[in-house]
């Protein structure tokens, strides 16, 4: 009897295991009817306020300086203007690995995406639309395109397609930069260096005055590399060489040689920290703060954003410099990736194609741009001295982002930076000015492959890229003796790199062709 | 004898006899059969070019392409040797270093103390990868770290530990002793327990010492639990996690560094490269697998004690 | 027990000390930190004890409200997976330590060749779709239910127990499921509280199958609000790193992070050492 009862209560426990799962089971089919309908429905929407709401799902990208909130403002002013509801979903984090499973079950009719070429896989394979089969019904889009043919080239599938929709603004902010400690150059009467032999000798006076010093900051393995690589005029990779119009591997040149000879050179000095490559960004804002370094490669906000961070009250400063020119093909240049890599895209399969269509057309438009940027007089910002302020709440574009969801991901394609540049510091701003003005590699394409040439690159790249990562630190760690430069190169060369150079200006003359 | 009478009987019969016992496994059984089985039938997109749009039936079976990129690839043999010189050591460290911190806790008479210990040990575990990496960093660097400090305090020259490749070894394997140390003590203490305590007195009783109380009472105690972990272990070999081997490799180390689940990642999973890891994993379960009926069938012959 | 101590026990405790020391200093060192200001952090004045105390950091993570659902939900997972987890384990566990039970080997074999050979991510995610459990409390019990690893070691537990007690108890007229509970269950309260906390720590720490089978955020548990802060590499960097009118100090803001997320958890163990104490409970049922 007494064993029946055990029995009874285990198959207990598991019938109402099966039962609730049976109840949920039931409960998400009608919630995924409920959203079909809801579809059908939404065809029938043109414009205006006043029609039945659609409500379309998107799947959006959140940092958690700015998670995404379902009562932000900015949403709330699409819903009124546009009468269009967005059922968000906000990964946490891993966004690629929710995106893809978001492919192998129930896409969202919006999605932001990590990169074009994430996008062209997708597209390719029919999951994604080609909004250039609907030029008719993106006129703003359209106008935006033409508005701007660089940003054309640098979203289209490798057969002319476009499944990828850029935002435009944000990326102004994330440019690299080199920076300085004006307060101690000027302090030791000191001027910034202008060329990598003035900087060698104004880190070596450095390190005699502050004996514990690593004076030229780089961190993080050698992604400091790319920045650096500009100003020798290379690359760290394949680029284009605009003026004599062909594809050349920045890794396998001679000015790239010379960088490596100069960083080899402050490693063996200690003007780099020595462990460079595992430092990571808290150690280098660790070092600026104990005046322990006093040259910087980093991102061009580090010149506001240091100083808080490390709370440093007295006459601390971090000033612009200008790269500085390294060897006889330098030139005085930032690397710029341009538009950022996220990208906006949506299904195929949308139930809601023409209310999806009428949102990320509206904006790209003069008013969802002017939407986007400022949200809504009165509400987000008022008017002062004809100028337009946020509300004082939002102490800065982090706070303004946080709390209204403007210039967040899905709720804006383009944004109007100037909106934002009081926010920063005068400092701050000279140096975009000065930045843009001169101080930046010309903008490399962003290309587009077929699906043969991607599989080919991945495993030629896995190969190449790693080799030459392994043997440029063993260069600049002086474990390899650069004497050896000739091997290092025909050695990559044995790894396919003219199939990949190949591959590279292909796909090149391939987008040109398209833009024709 | 025994076992031939029970060959004898039929089927029906002996599970007949053993309905209890089968319906307690029961839902242990569906468990596997749903949620491990059922996804294995995924497992034929290691022969097909799987797209995730197009789903696993209608992307197309492209054979053992992805074996043959993964075998013929420069990186293939570096990897694989990599990976088991890691896994290696990390068994030849990592499997006897909880079982004597099991015994010296054992050895504690004060109960507090113990207590202390025990939960203290465990701490590091709760650490996830990233910061782990980070302490590394830090405690390590040839700048500042306390390491290198107490390096340069004995009159030796400071150590670039992360850009050495003879290191990073020993860095990795102790980093993840120290993270799981006190973890896994945690089921050999469960092991202690079990040890009737009239054999500890009856020892005491015959003037036994604590090495000879140790060594024929205690261990045999815990034997069984560390023989299946051994084989356990043995089959995880090849298994090493992907986070904290990047986050502790600079590239001066790449040529002791890469390993299986680095290469995947660099050949770019992200970009939903689900096929080529599908394939390599399975390669690696082979493996695996073979690593384990070794190790089971060793264990059988030896002392009696296996999996299955 | 009142043996004299040994020059044996002095260097025990000197070993175990050392360890105390490695294992503890950088808890010490994360909690000092994030309740330290930037200015101190980044002149590397804190090692031990907080520098310019405060708890901004600790206030920034709970501003966002959803990190107390996060602690409700992560509590209910804990509590319903390692219940059924157990459960499950305990009873598939012991029929499985029957070595002449029939089809014993066979569905050994069959759980010991899925800890090498699984379906992958996808395939998973599409089963657990295909039951309708996406978006539920079940997709955070059901999946994870067993873990091989501990039903084989709680199978070893049960193969350890002498035959003499199982043998005499079925002369006393009781049968399997009588004697699993009956006699193995009381014996093995130290490998059941071991499994059961590996479980719960395993549930607790969990964000894959969360971030896989959760889309509504008011299902979250703690571990995926706080991930991307510990992860994030990115924090500044991101606009400004003063959110309102506190400094988000990189580090402080991650260690704080992780101390949020683990106290609960850490606070088990100690009260589950109780069923770890030597051989009283075998003895007992012998005597």
């Amino acid at each position: 009897m007494r064993n029946k009862s055990v029995i009874s209560k285990v198959l207990l426990v598991f019938a109402m295991v099966l039962a609730i799962t049976a109840c949920s089971t039931q409960k998400s089919n009608t919630s995924s009817s409920e959203t079909s309908n809801s579809g059908t429905s939404s065809t029938s929407s043109t414009k205006s306020e006043n029609n039945p709401k659609v409500t379309l799902d998107m799947m959006v990208f959140q940092h958690p300086s700015w998670p995404y909130k379902e009562d932000w403002a900015i949403y709330k002013y699409y819903e009124e203007k546009l009468g269009i509801k967005f059922k968000v979903t906000a990964p946490p984090s891993d966004y690629d690995t929710a995106l893809n499973l978001a492919f192998a079950g129930d896409t969202p009719d919006i999605m932001i995406v990590s990169n074009l070429a994430q996008a062209n896989t997708y597209g390719s394979s029919g999951a994604l639309l080609n909004f250039f089969d609907h030029l008719d019904k993106l006129p703003n889009y359209s106008k935006f395109l033409e508005d701007h043919p660089k940003v054309k080239s640098a979203i289209l599938s490798a057969d002319g397609k476009n499944y990828y929709l850029p935002h435009y603004g944000l990326e102004q902010t994330s440019r690299r930069s080199w920076t300085y400690r004006d307060d101690i150059f000027k302090k030791n009467n000191l001027k910034a260096p202008t060329t990598w032999d003035e900087m060698y000798k104004a880190a070596k006076e450095l390190k005699k005055l502050y004996p514990d010093s690593y004076p030229i900051a780089i961190y993080d393995n050698l992604t400091g590399l790319t920045n650096i690589a500009a100003g020798f005029g290379t690359w760290y990779g394949p680029y284009v060489d605009y003026e004599k119009d062909e594809w050349r591997y920045g890794p396998t040149e001679d000015s790239f040689k010379e960088m490596l000879r100069y960083l080899n050179l402050f490693y063996k000095e200690g003007l780099i920290p020595p462990d460079f490559m595992a430092m990571k960004r808290d150690q280098f804002n660790d070092l600026l703060a104990q005046d322990k370094a006093f040259i910087a490669n980093d991102y061009i906000g580090v010149i506001d954003e240091v100083p808080v961070i490390i709370q440093r009250t007295d006459d601390f400063s971090l000033d612009y410099m200008t790269p500085p020119i390294g060897g006889n093909n330098g030139k005085p240049y930032n690397a710029y990736d341009g538009l950022l890599n996220r990208g906006m895209a949506v299904a195929a399969d949308t139930k809601n194609l023409d209310t999806v269509l009428k949102y990320v057309d509206f904006l790209y438009s003069p008013e969802g741009i002017e939407l986007a940027t400022y949200g809504r007089e009165g509400e987000t910002y008022y008017q002062k001295d004809g100028a337009r302020r946020f509300n004082d709440e939002y102490v800065n574009f982090a706070t303004l982002r946080k709390s209204t969801g403007i210039a967040t991901y899905g709720s804006h394609l383009v944004v109007d930076m100037k909106a934002y540049s009081y926010m920063s510091s005068d400092k701050f701003n000279k140096a975009m000015e000065k930045i843009q003005n001169g101080n930046e590699a010309p903008l490399q394409p962003r290309l587009a492959y077929t699906d043969a040439e991607n599989e080919t690159l991945t495993m030629k790249n896995a190969e190449i890229n790693k080799y030459r990562d392994e043997q440029i630190a063993k260069f600049i760690l002086g474990q390899r003796d650069l004497s050896t430069w000739d091997q290092y190169v025909s050695e990559i060369q044995k790894l396919g790199l003219d199939e990949v150079m190949k591959i590279n200006e292909d796909a090149y003359r391939r987008a040109q062709s398209f833009l024709k | 004898m025994r076992h031939e009478i029970l060959n004898k009987k039929s089927w029906i019969a002996r599970v007949r006899q053993d309905r209890y016992l089968l319906l307690l496994v029961l839902p242990c059984v569906l468990y596997y059969l749903i949620f491990k089985y059922g996804p294995m039938l995924g497992i034929v997109i290691a022969f097909k070019d799987y797209n995730l749009h197009r789903g696993i039936w209608d992307s197309p079976w492209v054979g053992f392409k992805w074996f043959n990129h993964f075998m013929n690839s420069r990186d293939f043999w570096p990897v694989l040797k990599n990976t088991f010189v890691l896994g290696f050591m990390k068994l030849l460290f990592g499997f006897p270093a909880p079982i004597i911190l099991a015994l010296l806790i054992n050895e504690v008479r004060h109960a507090f103390f113990r207590r202390f210990v025990q939960t203290v040990s465990y701490l590091p575990h709760f650490i996830s990868n990233v910061i782990v990496a980070g302490i590394m960093t830090m405690f390590l660097s040839p700048r500042n770290g306390i390491i290198n400090e107490l390096i340069s305090f004995l009159g030796f020259d400071r150590i670039n530990f992360l850009v050495e490749e003879s290191w990073f070894r020993s860095i990795y394997v102790s980093s993840e002793i120290w993270q799981h140390l006190g973890w896994s003590t945690i089921i050999y203490l469960a092991a202690l327990s079990t040890i009737d305590i009239q054999q500890y007195e009856a020892a005491r009783l015959d003037g036994a010492n604590r090495w000879q109380t140790t060594w024929n009472i205690t261990m045999p105690g815990i034997a069984p639990t560390a023989l299946i972990i051994l084989i356990l272990d043995i089959g995880k070999v090849l298994e090493i996690g992907f986070e904290k081997v990047y986050l502790l490799a600079t590239p001066a180390v790449y040529s002791k560094a890469d390993i299986i689940s680095t290469y995947v990642y660099r050949v770019g999973l992200s970009e939903g490269k689900y096929s080529y890891a599908t394939a390599i994993d399975l390669f690696t379960g082979m493996i695996s697998i073979i690593f384990i009926i070794s190790a089971n069938w060793a264990s059988r012959r030896i002392n009696g004690n296996s999996l299955w | 027990m009142n043996r004299k101590a040994t020059w044996f026990d002095y260097v025990n405790v000197l070993i175990l000390m050392l360890v105390v020391v490695i294992c503890l200093y950088p808890f010490i060192y994360m909690i000092a930190v994030s309740m330290s200001g930037g200015g101190p952090i980044s002149q590397g004045k804190v090692w031990l004890y907080p520098v310019d105390f405060n708890l901004d950091m600790y206030r920034y993570v709970f501003e966002d409200g959803r990190i107390l659902t996060g602690y409700k939900n992560t509590l209910i997972y804990v509590a319903l997976g390692t219940a059924c987890s157990l459960l499950v384990t305990v009873l598939g566990a012991y029929p499985l330590s029957k070595k002449q039970m029939v089809f014993q080997k066979p569905i050994m074999l069959m759980i010991v060749l899925t800890m090498f050979i699984n379906g992958g991510m996808i395939p998973t995610f599409l089963v657990v779709r295909g039951l309708g459990l996406l978006d539920s409390i079940w997709a955070m019990v059901l999946p994870g239910l067993i873990s091989t690893w501990n039903l084989i070691i709680m199978r070893t537990f049960f193969l350890g127990i002498p035959k003499e007690l199982e043998e005499s108890a079925k002369v006393d007229g009781l049968s399997d499921i009588g004697i699993l509970f009956k006699i193995v269950l009381p014996i093995s309260q130290a490998v059941i509280a071991s499994v059961g906390l590996f479980y719960a720590v395993g549930i607790w720490n969990g964000f894959m199958s969360p971030l896989l089978y959760l889309r509504s955020e008011e299902l979250y548990p703690l571990q995926l609000f706080l991930r991307n802060i510990v992860l994030s590499s990115e924090m500044t960097g991101s606009g400004a790193p003063v959110s309102g009118n506190i400094v988000v100090v990189e580090p402080a803001m991650k260690y704080a992070a992780i101390i949020i997320s683990t106290l609960p958890i850490l606070c088990v163990y100690p009260f589950l050492q109780k069923y770890f104490v030597k051989g009283v409970t075998l003895g007992s049922v012998k005597g």
